[in-house]
Order: structure tokens, then C-alpha cells, then sequence
């Protein structure tokens, strides 16, 4: 990583701007729906609310990149059309959020979310370090531990671990790879179906005999396949009961299919406490982006649709549920000759649940004028640490000390984006 | 079970191949390692009748991406290319005599990748005249043709890189992935050079070769990491001139030397190598100018490699792998495929149940659909998911059952004739599927689980005991280890 790279100096130096900047003028070219952030920043009581029914917090990956742009689109924005001649909207061709921002036309869903106050956007917000690498990008986001290069935690394993959960399922990823957010040793699961792990008889021995025996081997060792083995000897006996029907019908995409497995256990009463979902659609749309039809539109159309499946699926449920997208990075302004996008830095957040203080933009928005780009890339005015400090702290019932051993080093503001739990 | 001190053929058919069939450790001791390492980086090593009889029925694995699209019925089902290479490629690991060529091409897959899903018809063309073609060459001559294949033009968006708009797509994956790493330093600058000096070269298969394009060729003079190019563009030849010399340079550089032995001793050894191996890696890589064969003997004759004995989780590919030829299972049947218009061309073909386990189990061939390959180290594959599937499928394949793609074990063969009651099948079979006896508790654990199918007849019962005693071996954490 060069010097070039090395964006930690950089971007407390960014920060320290836009402490300085003029805020009120942003308030007022901004006025309406926006709530721009209060630049001294809140600091988090110090008590816990130790709260038994806190939130479902799904972390939901748009790996590859997302275009905040394309999602969010900010309105009225001449410099959009001639960066992005055939990857920008008309105005009216977008769901009109307040008179800044539109949505994307096939967000229909997260509209009507928007509208009941359950989802609030966060835009023009990302990483502290844009290396323009996904890898690197996606690495930090998940590991979420900026000052300290040396972290092999990701930031959901550090959640389970300060909740004190220790259950198998308290950490639920339906794919067939751990993700790096829950590399450490709190209690998680990680499969794509529950068919593939039930654990099939052994011939006509008796079960318990056979799970005896699985226990005996994986109980010798403090290696984490013994550790992950015991695990999953008490996870499949339990996923057993779970009923695996469902009257609601999911898009056929991946995210759909696993949006659906994950309502399959919470609706079957297993506490998982967080979920990470890999968004499966390509968005990293280095040509043919498809704004109207094609990759993006089908993208947008498969994250509303899964997600609008998965509330109605999961019922009341919603009711104790925050879901959360994460990107490693947003998209280049500037369209590229194959109507594609190239890696960015900023892109946008979408916060949605039952304890959402929603139909709110939130941002401090830089503007897409030449010289308020960077390298040709929406800045980050906003740390995405800020929307995990606030929805773990009041959705995820953490104390402030808690939030410290998740986030160390990090002062996180309050955006107003969710109520407190209870409230 | 600590892991004991191994025998080195017990080690390197561990770690180097897809896993030991009964006869290859004879076959090991009788060449030594040395030989049977340069008999097995051979590049002329005969390929077994099993494996040339089957690929001959895959029509599209001598296939350019040009030919595929005109070659009925691959023209009009691209995917049966991808479909096809991908049961090459797991027929190959389970029962290829070149194993250790097979793991190098699995490597080079994950470190240089043309993934399905993309431009298919090119799939199986990337996997012959990229990585097979250079698995025991260079590796500056893989990256330089990987840089020129249509697969990955398509896939990394070369055929989209333009001197209006370069994409940066390959350009910045030749850098971070390819060539030096993040552990060198770059900056978004060398990204665009890389770029540039790649445009207007282009690989759509609407004729055989490649397509340059002049008049999208960014011209003018470029330098990057050390390496600096008039770049004056004007030709095809001038072009690809420029772009085959900055490859080298980059593919040589002492940061690309370090880069791929890491990349290679973390697939091999270790998830963390010792620094000393890598070293020792990186040297010869410089002094043989990226000869994968020299770095790959280099590793595995260090000290490092004989330590290095279950260091490693398998991955599924090697767990499947290591028990079908643990257990010596073969294909029931050679591939047959089906009526070309048929639109499930393979339908009822054993060869689609394998394809269907990988992809189960989440690591299928060219299904990893971003640039960097499968995840190389243990934390990502220690899942639920990975260990009831093993467990299952383990005991699919130790009993066979008959019904599906494979053979059920020949125990009578696979165990010494000595082995008759409970506790001799049980002892032989550790000893020789995990090189020990099972610790006392298991043991007598196992004995137990084995005397609850008494009651069949003589044959059967033996044959039913050596079954369970062997589905729970596989399930021991020990066999998921390399």
C-alpha cells in the first residue's frame, strides 16, 4: 500500500474540513428532508440497556461496489447527465424522496418503507480509506478496525462477543464461506440450506450414539474445526424442527434465496442475533450498468423485491429487526465508454425496520461539482462506523462500553437514524 | 490424534496431490521424492486411459471461444462449454495420474481466474491455453496469456478498455492480483498506466483471433514501477509489443517473486508460511524468471514442507478428492454425453452428480465469481456448512450404496485380509486412512456403534462394520486436515 494509499491521515485531515466548513450553508442548500449531521458529533450515554430483545441486525453486502448514485440519485443535478450521459435518471423518472434525492424506479418497496418511516438512506458516506480495491476495501469494511492493521476480528464477531452471546446461531450467514465480519470465535453458523446440513443417520446406528461419537472427536482440541465440529453437532439437531415452509414467494436470485433461509430460522424461534447476506447480483458494472434494464435495474429489482418478501415472511418480527446495506465502495462519477462504472469511494446506506426513525436522507452532501469530487469520486462525508455505532447501540442493545470494544478508536455520532429500543 | 511425525510420502500425497489412492504410496517409496517429483512436473507424463477416454467425449475442451460459438451444439448452449470443462476438471482431480500438475492448475485458476458466467464459450480455451499450457512454464508467459485470452478479456473488461475511457478493471487486478500485490506500493496513476497501455486490445469471438485496435490505443510514453515505454502505439505489433513488455516487467518484478511463493506456500504449507520458505521461494523465482515448476520443488523440498503436516483445512475440492481415492472409488460409468438438442444435455450422466456435490458444497470450478479465487486459508471453510456436508457425503461414500455415481469400496481389497473382528477392522482402517489408531474413548466408542449391526450374515456384517467404522474415520476432524 503506498503512501498515496494510505487514506487514515487523509481522511481525519477530510474530517477536519468539513468541521470547519460552513455547515449552515449546506443546511440551507439542503434544506427539506436532509438532516445534516450535527458536526460536533453526540457522544453515547454510558449506560447499558442490556436489553434481552434486542434487534436482528442483518448486515446485508452489496459486494462488488454499489453505485450510490444509481440508487439515490440526487435531483436536480445538472453536472449528473453530463458526467453520466446514459447512467443517469430524469428527475421524473425517479421516486422523489424529498426535493433532493430520488429513489431508483425499482426500489418500490424500500419507497413505500421510506414513506411508513421504516427505512432512512444515508448517503455520500463509505469508508474512511478509498483504496479503490474491492479486496482491500471489502477487508477493512468487514474487519471495521482502521487504527489497528493488526485486527483478525471482524466487526460482527465483536458484537456477538460484547452482547455476550454464545448460542451457535447468534451469528447466522447463509452462504457456504465464513465471512470476514464474523472471523473470530463467537458463535455463528454458516450454511445456504437446511436440507444439506441435517445430519443424515448413520445406517441403523442409534443417533445418539453417533452424535456421541462425533462429540468425542471434536472435543480434543482447541482447533477451530474441532471448536466449529462441536458446534455444528448442536446446530443440525436443532435445525431438525425448523419449519422450512413459507406462503410467501421470494424473487428467484440468490439474495432471494437467502433472505428467505434466514426467515426460516428466525420465524422457527431461533435468536440469531446477527445475520451477514451476501447480495449475489453483479454490481460491479465495469460496462453495460443498465440503469433502466439490464444489471442495475435487475439488481435494484431483486434487493426490493427479496427484502419486501422477507418482512411480509417474517411478519411481527420486523417489528424487532434492522437491516443494513454495507458496499466496499461506491462508482466513479464519470461514465466509462462501455456504459459502465468504474471503482469509486462514496456510495449510499440503506437503513430499514421496525425501530427505524425513517423517510429521512441523511447526509452532508458534498455535491458532484468537479472540485468537490475526488479523483473524479463522490467523497465520504460520513464513516458507515457511524451507522453501525448508532443501530448497535440502540437496535443492538450495546452499552457504550460494549460499542468501544466493537469499534475501539473510533467517535461515532448520532444520526438520528433509529429509536432506542423499547421506545 | 497429535499429528505424529509422517513418512514424507504420507506428507507430500497430502499436501501436494488430491489425496493417496492405495497404490500411489508404493509407487511414491519405490521413486523417492525427488523422482517422483520430477516424474509428476513432467510435462510429457502420460495421461491414463481412464482420463483420455472420457475427455474424448467432451467435444468443446479443444475449443477456442471462436470455434465453440460455431460448433453446434455449443452454439446455441454456450454454458455446455463451462459445463464440460468443469467435469473435465473434477474427473481429472479424482483420477488423473498428474496430480500435482492437477493442484498447480487448481492454483493457478484461483490466482489468475476466467470464471463461468461471464463469456462461457471460452471457458474451456482459458483453461487449456492459459493455465494448463503454462502450469509447468512461466509464470510471466500465464499472465501474458491470460492477458490476451478472451476470457478474461471479457471477464476483466479489456474488450471495453478505450484511450477516451480506459477501464480500469484488469489494469488494477494485474497489480493488486496478478503481478505485485498491495504489498508493493502503487498508486492510482500505475492503475491508469496499466490501463492504457492495454487499450484497444480486444478478444470478442466473432473471429479467431484477438482484435487490436490502433485507433483505441492510448499513445504516448508511460513509465510504471520502474518500467518506462515510448508507447507510440500505431500498430498492432507496436502495441502488443509495449503491453507484453511491461507484463514481463511486472510478472518479474522481486515484488511479483514474493507475491506468488506467499500466494503458493499459503496453498501448499501453510495458512501462515514461515517467512524463511518464502524467502527461499522468492529467490528462485527471480533466478529462474518465474519457472513455477523450480519454486514449487523449491518449497516443497524445504523444511518447512515436512513440518508442515495438517497445518492446512481442506478445502472441499481436496476432501472430496481425498476420499475417492482414499477409497479407490471409480466412475460408474464414462461420461456418455446426451441427444445435443436436448436441452439437458448430460441428463441422467453420473459425471453431473460430482458437478452437483462441488457446487453443494460451495467450490466448484470457475464458480468463484470475483478475480481473487477461493478463499486459501482455514477460517472461511471451517462452517457448518463444510462439516455435516463432509460428514454426510463421507458416509455416502464409504458405503457406496450403489446408487450413485461412484463404485462402493472394495473393503475386502482396502484392508489387509487379517482384518476380521470389530477391533481389526477398526485398527486397520485408522492406521491406514489416518495413520493411527483412534484414541481409547473413540475407540471403544466406535467398537460399540459397530457392534449394534450384528445380526447380518457373516459377509455382510464384516462388510457393514468396515462401512461405519470408515464413515466415522472421515468424519474425524484429522481427515479434514492436510
Amino acid at each position: 500500500m503506498s503512501d498515496d494509499f494510505c487514506g487514515c491521515e487523509e481522511f481525519e485531515t477530510l474530517q477536519r474540513g468539513l468541521n470547519r466548513r460552513t455547515f449552515i450553508s449546506s443546511v440551507v442548500a439542503l434544506a427539506g428532508g436532509i438532516v445534516v449531521t450535527d458536526p460536533s458529533g453526540l457522544q453515547y450515554a454510558t449506560a447499558a440497556t442490556g436489553d434481552l430483545n434486542a434487534d436482528l441486525i442483518i448486515s446485508v453486502n452489496m459486494r462488488g461496489g454499489m453505485d450510490g448514485i444509481m440508487a439515490v440519485q440526487p435531483l436536480g443535478d445538472s453536472a449528473l447527465r453530463v458526467m453520466r450521459p446514459n447512467l443517469a435518471l430524469n428527475d421524473n423518472q425517479t421516486l422523489a424522496l424529498d426535493n433532493h434525492f430520488g429513489l431508483h424506479p425499482n426500489l418500490k418497496a424500500f419507497k413505500q418503507l421510506f414513506d411508513a418511516g421504516q427505512l432512512s438512506i444515508v448517503h455520500a458516506v463509505g469508508t474512511p480509506v478509498g483504496t479503490r480495491s474491492h479486496f482491500d476495501d471489502q477487508k477493512s469494511l468487514e474487519l471495521a478496525a482502521y487504527a489497528n492493521p493488526a485486527m483478525t476480528q471482524g466487526w460482527q464477531n465483536r458484537f456477538l462477543k460484547a452482547t455476550g452471546a454464545t448460542d451457535v446461531f447468534a451469528g447466522f450467514a447463509p452462504q457456504s464461506q465464513t465471512p470476514i465480519s464474523f472471523m473470530g470465535t463467537a458463535g455463528t453458523s454458516v450454511f445456504n440450506n437446511i436440507d444439506d446440513v441435517l445430519l443424515d443417520d448413520l445406517s441403523d446406528v442409534k443417533r445418539a450414539d453417533y452424535l456421541d461419537i462425533l462429540k468425542k472427536m471434536h472435543s480434543k482440541s482447541n482447533h477451530p474445526w474441532h471448536r466449529a465440529g462441536l458446534a455444528s453437532i448442536t446446530a443440525t439437531q436443532r435445525l431438525a424442527d425448523v419449519d422450512q415452509t413459507s406462503t410467501v414467494k421470494y424473487p428467484n436470485t440468490g439474495f432471494g434465496w437467502r433472505m428467505k433461509v434466514l426467515a426460516q430460522l428466525v420465524k422457527s424461534g431461533i435468536a440469531v442475533k446477527t445475520a451477514n447476506v451476501d447480495f449475489d447480483g453483479n454490481l460491479d458494472v465495469h460496462s453495460d450498468a443498465g440503469i433502466l434494464t439490464g444489471q442495475m435495474a435487475n439488481n435494484f429489482t431483486s434487493l426490493d423485491d427479496s427484502i419486501a418478501a422477507f418482512k411480509q415472511d417474517i411478519g411481527d418480527i420486523w417489528n424487532r429487526t434492522t437491516i443494513i446495506t454495507l458496499t466496499e465502495f461506491g462508482r466513479r462519477l464519470d461514465e466509462n465508454a462501455s456504459q459502465g462504472l468504474d471503482h469509486g469511494w462514496a456510495s449510499a446506506m440503506f437503513v430499514m425496520g421496525g425501530g427505524v426513525k425513517g423517510g429521512k436522507v441523511i447526509a452532508d452532501w458534498p455535491g458532484l461539482s468537479a472540485a468537490a469530487l475526488r479523483d473524479g469520486d463522490l467523497q465520504v462525508t460520513l464513516d458507515y462506523r457511524h451507522v453501525l455505532s448508532e443501530v448497535l447501540r440502540y437496535r443492538g442493545g450495546i452499552s457504550a462500553e460494549g460499542l468501544a470494544s466493537i469499534l475501539p478508536d473510533f467517535k461515532s455520532k448520532d444520526l438520528g437514524l433509529v429509536r432506542q429500543l423499547g421506545a | 490424534m497429535v499429528a505424529a511425525k509422517m513418512p514424507i510420502e504420507t506428507v507430500a500425497l497430502a499436501k501436494l496431490t488430491y489425496g493417496a489412492r492405495p497404490s500411489d504410496i508404493a509407487s511414491f517409496k519405490k521413486l523417492g521424492f525427488s523422482a517422483w517429483l520430477t516424474d509428476q512436473l513432467n510435462p510429457k507424463k502420460a495421461e491414463n486411459s481412464f482420463i483420455t477416454k472420457s475427455l474424448a467425449t467432451l467435444g468443446s475442451l479443444n475449443l477456442s471461444g471462436y470455434e465453440a460459438k460455431n460448433t453446434f451444439p455449443y452454439s446455441i448452449k454456450n454454458h455446455l462449454v463451462a459445463d464440460e470443462v468443469t467435469y473435465a476438471t473434477l474427473l481429472r482431480r479424482y483420477w488423473s495420474d498428474r496430480q500435482v500438475f492437477e493442484m498447480l492448475v487448481e492454483f493457478l485458476h484461483d490466482y489468475n481466474p476466467s470464471p463461468r458466467g461471464v463469456e462461457d464459450s471460452a471457458v474451456a480455451h482459458y483453461d487449456k491455453s492459459v493455465i494448463r499450457a503454462h502450469a509447468l512454464g512461466y509464470y510471466p508467459d500465464l499472465v501474458l496469456a491470460s492477458s490476451r485470452s478472451p476470457g478474461m478479456l471479457a471477464f476483466l473488461n479489456g474488450n471495453d478498455n478505450t484511450k477516451k475511457h480506459p477501464n480500469e478493471n484488469y489494469g488494477r487486478e494485474l497489480l493488486e492480483l496478478f503481478t505485485v500485490s498491495t504489498a508493493h506500493p502503487y498508486t492510482q496513476d500505475d492503475v491508469i498506466t496499466a490501463s492504457r497501455v492495454l487499450t484497444g486490445i480486444t478478444g470478442w469471438l466473432y473471429k479467431p483471433e484477438i482484435q487490436v485496435w490502433p485507433n483505441w490505443h492510448w499513445n504516448g510514453p508511460v513509465s510504471l514501477l520502474g518500467w518506462s515505454d515510448s508507447n507510440a502505439g500505431g500498430s498492432e505489433a507496436a502495441i502488443l509489443k509495449t503491453s507484453e513488455s511491461m507484463i514481463r516487467h511486472l510478472a518479474l518484478h522481486e515484488a511479483t517473486a514474493k507475491a506468488f511463493s506467499l500466494r503458493m506456500a499459503r496453498r501448499f504449507l501453510s495458512d501462515t508460511p514461515a517467512e524463511s520458505v518464502v524467502k527461499a521461494m522468492a529467490a528462485t523465482y527471480t533466478k529462474t524468471k518465474g519457472h513455477i515448476p523450480s519454486v514449487f520443488k523449491t518449497m516443497a523440498m524445504s523444511n518447512e514442507f515436512a513440518a508442515s503436516f495438517r497445518a492446512k483445512v481442506k478445502r472441499p475440492s481436496e476432501f472430496m478428492a481425498s476420499t475417492i481415492r482414499a477409497l479407490d472409488l471409480k466412475m460408474l460409468q464414462v461420461i456418455e454425453p446426451g441427444n445435443p438438442r436436448d436441452d439437458d444435455f448430460f441428463r441422467g450422466n453420473p459425471v453431473r452428480q460430482l458437478h452437483k456435490w462441488s457446487l453443494t458444497q460451495g467450490h466448484a470450478p470457475f464458480q468463484w465469481p470475483f478475480p481473487d479465487g477461493y478463499p486459501d486459508t482455514q477460517a472461511p471453510w471451517t462452517t457448518m456448512s463444510a462439516q455435516v456436508i463432509r460428514w454426510n457425503l463421507g458416509q455416502q461414500l464409504a458405503f457406496g450404496w450403489g446408487r450413485g455415481p461412484l463404485t462402493s469400496p472394495n473393503y475386502k481389497k482396502l484392508l489387509p485380509t487379517s482384518a476380521k473382528t470389530p477391533e481389526q477392522i477398526l485398527d486397520a482402517a485408522s492406521v491406514k486412512f489416518l495413520g493411527a489408531k483412534l484414541p481409547t474413548d473413540e475407540r471403544a466408542a466406535a467398537l460399540s456403534i459397530m457392534k449394534q449391526v450384528e445380526g447380518y450374515g457373516a459377509a455382510e456384517g464384516w462388510q457393514r462394520k468396515a462401512e461405519i467404522a470408515t464413515s466415522l474415520l472421515i468424519a474425524k476432524p484429522e481427515w479434514n486436515l492436510r
